[in-house]
């Protein structure tokens, strides 16, 4: 009776891996998208305003669109702490790993590691630079996820039907 | 209060350094009004009690030695960038004229110019060294100047004085007394900050701040929208200062300059003083004693003032 039961759960329970594994798929492409929409508003602040890194960060955070990154929040959380803004921001960046991947985590502290640190020429060309990378990674993940979601969410199912099957 | 300005300054410094300047004897925090950094080279400190090489634990030696406090290049790097708010790109124009401020101190800058073409100056990298020049509040040490612009004294003054004599400290107390609402006939006070040093934030004064601004630019933009009545301006040197000035002048403002100069001599030698003493709208000029700060040495009016 046991075995019936669980061989019943095995199906939804297959299904529910494969679209859990379709939706990460679909929260990394959104992470980036937004990661990416944040970058750019910071690069046109930078170069239409001039102000300050700290006063700029303030800014968005204001902001609706990016009042609940994660990125943002953990910096601010790093700053309140009494971090000096290039270390807050590499730990930031470290904490995004999971959401990003390592390559969106590498493309923001690489970012951070030259933020301020030139004239504004220079800093327009290095958020050029990364914001392209950025782009490709936009891209690559939403291919992934185009390839891969359907195929994820008809493995799960399918293996929890083996799973049934064989059970049953 | 001045030992809170001791703290401000340091606190662009990376953690080794700050720690060991704070743990310094209180009379050494309390009279320090420069602290230099150079690349693998000692802490070096000035103020009233003259020069002092910090050691790592805080002792105020008088030369350097082996515990001398040392700043390596990526201290020195930190340190920078701190002042710049991590933002060099936002400070550019003050680098591009050899400083930064940094919490109300002016910190001078040396390093490597970068040059386009046409050989101008449009960077600075590789720095090498810094310069923090502590501001201090001292209320009321101008208190014997404001003399100079009571009900009746119609025209511009002079203040004069040799580096770190406390100019810039009495300008601000003045500016701080002759703004005050609770005195009576206010003046319309216009103050140009050329380098964010007079007041690092713009004060809840009763005057109008123009902060960061070129000099000349400043005086144009105030005589022909803000009406003043004195505009107050720190370090003039160029020609093109003194030709605002004397524009100015001729509106019919008054002005009360800072100027560089040991005495009275070196003061009536200078090219931009001849020129400001032509314009007759100057008939005081204040001058600094070196040593202590804040000294003032004499007073001159009138003929004493035109004549060497």
């Amino acid at each position: 009776m046991r075995t019936e039961v669980l061989a019943f759960l095995a199906l939804p329970c297959g299904f529910l891996a494969g679209m859990s594994a379709a939706a990460r798929l679909k929260q990394r492409e959104t992470a980036l998208l937004e990661t990416r929409q944040f970058l750019l508003a910071l690069k046109l602040s930078l170069e239409f305003s001039g102000a300050p890194l700290s006063a700029l960060l303030s800014a968005l955070a204001e902001d609706e669109r990016f009042r609940s990154l994660s990125f943002l929040q953990s910096l601010f959380r790093r700053l309140a702490d009494g971090a000096a803004l290039p270390a807050a921001w590499q730990k930031a960046a470290r904490d995004e790993g999971k959401r990003l991947g390592p390559a969106g985590a590498a493309l923001l502290g690489r970012l951070g590691s030259l933020l301020g640190t030139t004239d504004k020429p220079g800093q327009l060309e290095v958020f050029s630079r990364e914001l392209a990378a950025l782009d490709e990674l936009c891209e690559n993940a939403k291919e992934k996820r185009r390839r891969c979601a359907g195929l994820y969410r008809a493995a799960g199912a399918f293996a929890g039907a083996a799973v049934f099957l064989l059970a049953v | 209060m001045n030992d809170r300005a001791f703290e401000n300054a340091v606190s662009c410094l990376p953690e080794e350094l700050r720690l060991a300047l704070r743990s310094l004897p209180e009379s050494v925090r309390r009279d320090c009004f420069e602290i230099r950094l150079r690349i693998e080279q000692p802490v070096v400190l000035f103020g009233a009690f003259g020069c002092r090489v910090p050691s790592k634990d805080g002792t105020p030696e008088k030369t350097a030695g082996e515990n001398s406090l040392l700043c390596t290049k990526a201290q020195l790097d930190a340190a920078f960038h701190c002042c710049c708010e991590y933002s060099v790109y936002a400070h550019m124009n003050d680098l591009l004229h050899g400083f930064l401020t940094f919490e109300g101190c002016r910190v001078g800058v040396a390093g490597t110019a970068v040059c386009d073409a046409s050989g101008a100056m449009t960077s600075v990298r590789d720095v090498t060294a810094l310069n923090l020049r502590i501001a201090r509040d001292v209320p009321g040490c101008a208190r014997a100047l404001l003399g100079l612009f009571s009900d009746g004294a119609a025209q511009s003054v002079i203040l004069a004085g040799p580096p770190a004599s406390g100019k810039t400290t009495m300008l601000r107390d003045l500016i701080v007394s002759l703004s005050s609402l609770h005195r009576p006939n206010a003046q319309k006070l216009c103050v140009i900050d050329a380098r964010r040093e007079l007041f690092a934030q713009a004060k809840a004064l009763n005057c109008d701040f123009l902060r960061g601004y070129p000099m000349e630019t400043a005086i144009e933009n105030a005589v022909k929208t803000l009406s003043p009545e004195l505009i107050v301006c720190d370090e003039v040197a160029t020609k093109a200062e003194v030709e605002a000035i004397e524009y100015g002048v001729n509106c019919g403002v008054r002005f009360l300059v800072g100027i560089h100069a040991s005495s009275k001599a070196e003061l009536l030698r200078r090219p931009q003083v001849q020129r400001l003493l032509a314009t007759r709208a100057f008939d005081r000029a204040a001058l600094l004693a070196a040593r202590p700060p804040g000294t003032v040495a004499a007073i001159l009016a009138g003929r004493a003032l035109y004549e060497d």
